[in-house]
This record gives structure tokens, sequence and C-alpha cells, in this order.
């Protein structure tokens, strides 16, 4: 394999102008007063009170120099698409981070409630507007009994909707434009999913999405572990002769390592769901561009193994009323057992390291 | 005088001591009485007034890392407090409920609650719940219903009996006899019981108490029951505080 100087010039490119404008970029999260509330307990886990008032959305500065960089240089069949996949998640990042520091604790109407109201308003419009949304309630519902509790941002229920949509565009992309229903694997042949592969595709992007989200949970702990991911997913394009994602990836990765450079411990600021949607997003539509979509179970181990925790917790709870974990995700545990952040947060890096490197060598394959 | 004892077996003891002395690394702290009056469900059992020894020991060390509460420096009323103020004790029920687990588990008789205790639910819904959490959907009512229990005469009261009172302010209260003490001609003369109590003003929670059989053909409430709150002295017998006893 030849140096791959095109990537490593997007690299530096996208780190330099990430650098750049950062300051700016914190400094008007500041202004506008865009940092973090007292929103839920982790934030008496350790010091993590300490980063009350820190900026979030701080992954604008991923989201933006990644989309102004590809636009102006990287535009072409093999992007738009991802591109606008990590778009949509990045806005319903956006909004959520808002309305959860400015808007409004929003309740939920139970399902017997929601009825008695239909069955008893004094107006018939209103009645009618009561039935009209009782399936809503009763799809709200279910993920309120799923550990989904409301608060100020969007509801989990809510979400998942527009994460399908992003999802949706890369599947219709893929599926339709391209007409690809198979799934590459190593070591055997490619399992052809027929009507089943966009589902696929929706699923994997939603979940990954939802796992770097949730990951993002300590100092440097989701910027750095999405590091190793993008490098892996570059290589393998490179390997695979897809020069455009190729560069979309390296692209990425300079805007992560700037990030990064102000997100260690103490962070300057934070991604916020604005970056974790859609670094998560735009990570799971590079692979399967690439055809290896696979190779995120291992390449994203660390944000497999989080999700998974929060996952096994939740379901533990919910059945035998007992912890599966001193705490999920996983990261929370390690910091009660008596981790320090850096500790936790390094050792994950390590760990994504590893699984990026078994990543591409059954890429290979 | 040859005074005959006969007591509950070493593995219920052992865990009588574990709720009497939760182990919180430099301090022995006594489990206090909590009881799910607001009706929680959903939660874990160790909130709820139903969790083990050890799920109280680590849920209190997760509270106490959560709200830089440091158990090392504080006394045991603090920590007692602090157990209060984050819902994690034990009721009376739970207590019992575990005793009783702990002790046909020792005998190797059954493994879990639901297959000593028959818990008759309605729907799959109840039949779901007592099949993943039955601690948690056990009470003093199923564990004294005629389905589960028999009746039994003072003069017949064995360790691992249990005593119902009813009429409690907050519904009825349950004791587990953990011990009883015959004449050489056979007569009860002394039952020792544990339970997890709330009525006292210092030492709620894990408590010993004795009565003292003054006629073993009478029924539990005409015999002079001991147990005395440390602080004011008042002793907790039947009269003025229960309507009704049976020893089931």
């Amino acid at each position: 394999m030849d140096i791959p100087i095109t990537e490593l010039k997007y690299i530096l490119l996208a780190f330099t102008v990430s650098m750049l404008w950062a300051p700016f970029l914190i400094d008007f999260l500041y202004k506008l007063n865009i940092t973090r509330q007292n929103v839920d307990f982790t934030q008496d886990i350790g010091e993590n009170n300490l980063k009350l008032g820190t900026p979030i959305m701080g992954g604008l500065l991923l989201v933006i120099g990644i989309s102004v960089i590809s636009i102006m240089l990287n535009w072409n069949g093999s992007t738009k698409i991802p591109l606008l996949c990590m778009l949509i998640s990045a806005l319903l990042g956006g909004i959520d981070d808002l309305l959860n520091i400015f808007g409004r604790k929003r309740k939920l109407r139970t399902i017997s409630k929601q009825i008695k109201l239909a069955k008893i308003h004094k107006r018939f419009i209103r009645r009618a507007m009561l039935w009209a949304a009782l399936p809503w309630n009763i799809y709200q519902n279910i993920w309120f009994n799923f550990g989904s509790y409301p608060g100020k941002g969007l509801h989990a229920g809510e979400k998942f909707i527009i994460q399908i949509l992003a999802g949706s565009s890369v599947a219709w992309w893929l599926y339709v434009r391209l007409g690809w229903s198979t799934i590459w694997m190593p070591f055997i042949d490619p399992i052809n999913l027929g009507i089943l592969f966009p589902v696929y595709v929706v699923f994997v992007i939603v979940a990954v999405a939802n796992a770097v989200n949730i990951s993002d949970g300590m100092d440097g702990l989701s910027a750095g572990t999405l590091l190793s991911s993008f490098w892996a997913f570059m290589i393998i394009a490179i390997e695979r002769g897809n020069p455009e994602l190729s560069v979309l990836a390296a692209t990425s990765i300079g805007a992560l390592m700037a990030y990064l450079y102000f997100n260690i411990k103490p962070a300057r600021f934070e991604m916020g769901d604005v970056g974790s949607l859609a670094m998560g997003a735009l990570l799971a539509s590079i692979a399967f561009a690439i055809d290896r979509s696979i190779l995120l179970l291992v390449i994203c181990m660390p944000f497999v193994v989080e999700v998974s925790s929060s996952l096994f917790q939740s379901i533990y709870k919910k059945v035998f009323a007992r912890r599966l974990f001193k705490m999920a995700p996983l990261h929370h545990h390690f910091q009660i057992v008596g981790w320090s952040e850096e500790k936790t947060v390094m050792r994950f890096w390590l760990f994504g390291i590893l699984f990026a490197i078994l990543g591409v060598v059954l890429g290979t394959y | 005088m040859n005074i005959q004892q006969y007591q509950i077996p070493q593995e219920v003891k052992d865990l009588i001591e574990q709720y009497r002395y939760l182990d919180l690394g430099s301090q022995k702290v006594r489990t206090p009485y909590f009881i799910n009056k607001n009706r929680i469900r959903g939660g874990l059992r160790s909130h709820v007034g139903k969790g083990t020894p050890s799920e109280l020991t680590n849920e209190v060390k997760i509270y106490a890392k959560l709200r830089k509460f440091d158990l090392n420096s504080a006394s045991e009323d603090e920590i007692v407090n602090f157990m209060k103020s984050e819902a994690l004790g034990i009721d009376c029920s739970g207590f019992v409920s575990h005793a009783l687990l702990a002790w046909v588990q020792s005998q190797q008789r059954a493994k879990r609650m639901r297959t000593f205790i028959n818990y008759k639910p309605r729907n799959i819904k109840q039949r779901l719940q007592y099949l993943t959490k039955p601690v948690m959907n056990t009470n003093v009512t199923i564990l004294t219903n005629d389905i589960n229990s028999d009746p039994v005469k003072v003069k017949d009261a064995q360790p691992g009996d249990v005593i119902k009172l009813s009429g409690y302010v907050r519904g009825d209260h349950i004791v587990l006899i953990v011990s009883v003490e015959k004449d050489p001609k056979g007569k009860v003369t002394e039952i020792t019981y544990v339970h997890s109590g709330e009525r006292f003003t210092v030492d709620n929670g894990i408590r010993e108490g004795r009565i003292e059989v003054i006629d073993q053909n009478k029924s539990l409430d005409k015999q002079n029951w001991l147990e005395e709150d440390l602080q004011t002295g008042v002793k907790y017998t039947y009269e003025g505080l229960i309507k009704d006893t049976k020893n089931h």
C-alpha cells in the first residue's frame, strides 16, 4: 500500500481549519449560555459536577468542519448521502441539546388518562384530537416503560423516528439507487438480505449513532474512540479503492483531532448530541458505503460494549429488580468501582485501537 | 435445670447477622426499617425494602459515592439516616422472606421463593412478576395466608414459625421466631424472635425481641412481651398496639 498522501493532507487540512475556529465556537457557546446544566444524577459521580457550566454542542466543530470541507472539495456521488445522514442526525441532536437547556420539562400522560380525557372532554374537536393522538401516546408510553423518562429534550420515541429518517436516506441510496442487498462477511460468502436490507441499514445506523451518544459521558471518551474507528475505515476504504470515502474519513479524523485537543480533561467543551449522533451516523454510513458494515461490530467494539451494558442493565433491572452492573453505561461502572476518569478513558482508547486493528485485519479477508 | 433450646440453622443466623450489621468497610451498621409506602414499582428491590444484605451494602456504597458521603468518617447514626434518605432499608416481610429463603436453601429443599410460596397469580402479568421478582411481591398477607401457612398454638411453637401482628397503622407486621426455650417438662418458657421493626425511636430496623411465656395454653396476647425501646424504655408488648395475634 502506498503512503496515502491525499488522505494525510485532508487530515492536516481539517485539523488546521477546525483548530483555527474552535476558540470562536467556544466563545460563541459561552455567550449564548449553551452550557451543561444540572440535569441528571451522573454529575454526582467523581468530579462530574465540575463539568457544570462547560459548553456543550462542541460537536458543531466536527459537523460544520466536515461539511464545509467535504462540500467544497469532496462533493460527489459517494459522499452526498453519508453527509446528508450526518446532517439530519446533527439537526436532531442540536434540537435536543437546545431543548435540554432552554426547553420546559414535558410531562407524559398515561394511556388510561388519555383515554379517559378522550371520552369525557366536553369539546368534540378536543375529543377527536385526543383519540387521534392515542397511538402516539401509546408509542411514547412504551418508551417510558423501557426506562426513557420525559425531560426537557426530545423524547426517545421522537428521536427514534428522526433517526430512522436519517438511516432511511442511506438505505434508499444503497438499496434503491445502487441495488445492494447483500452484507459482506469475512471468511464466508456475502449474505443476501433481500427486502430486509434497508431495515438492516436503518437499524445499524440508528444503533451506532445511539451507541456513540451513550458513550459520550467522559472527557475525550467518545472522540478518542471515534478516532480509531475512523482510522480503521479510512484504511479499509483505501484498500477497497474508494478514494472519496477515504478522504471523507480523513476529514473526519482531522476534525476529531482538533476537537479532542479541546475535549481532553478538563474539557473546554463537550460534543453534545449534535456531535455524537452525527459522528455515529457518519461512521456507520461510511461503513455501509464501502460495503464493510459488519466490521462496525468489531471496530466500534467500545461503543457496542457501552450500549450493551446500558441495554442489559435496563432489562435486568426491569425483570429482576437488581443491578447487573454498579451503573450503566460501563464507563460509570468503572468510575463507581474507583477508576479515575483519565484511566477509564485511556483504557477505552486502547481497547478501541485494538479492535480497530482487528477490524482492519478482518476486512482483508 | 435442663432447659432445651431450639434454634434456627446457622445459615439463617448468618443472614440475620448480615442484616443486623451491614459491612460498609470500616463501619458495621444495622439495616434500618424501610417500607415502600409510596408503592413505587419497577425499581430495584433494595429501594423498596426487599433487598439482600449484599445488595443493600452495594447500594449504600454507590450512593455514598454519588452523594460524596464519607462512610469511613460518618457515625452509625449518620449512616442510618443517610440510608433512610436514599430509601435503603428492609421491611418486615422482606426480612422474613429472605430469612425463610436462606433456611430452605440451607436444607436444599428449594432454591427460589416461588418453590415454597404459593402466590396464586390471577393473570399472566402477575405470573411473570412472581416468576422474576418473587421477594418483591411477597408481603405479610402472602406469607401468612391459609395457602402458605397453618396456625399453631403457643405450646407447639418452633423456630422458623412466624408471628403476624395485625392492626398497625401501616398494615400487618410479621416477626420470625428464631429460638424456643422449653423446660425439662417440655413446656415453652420463652420465645425469641427477630424482625425489622419500625416503631422504635432510635433503633428501628433489625431487632431482636423476647416473649416470656407465662401460660403456653393461652394465646400470645396473654404472654409477656419484653422488647424494649432503648431510648424511651417503653416495652412494645402486644397491648395497646395490636388487635390480634396469630402465630403461623
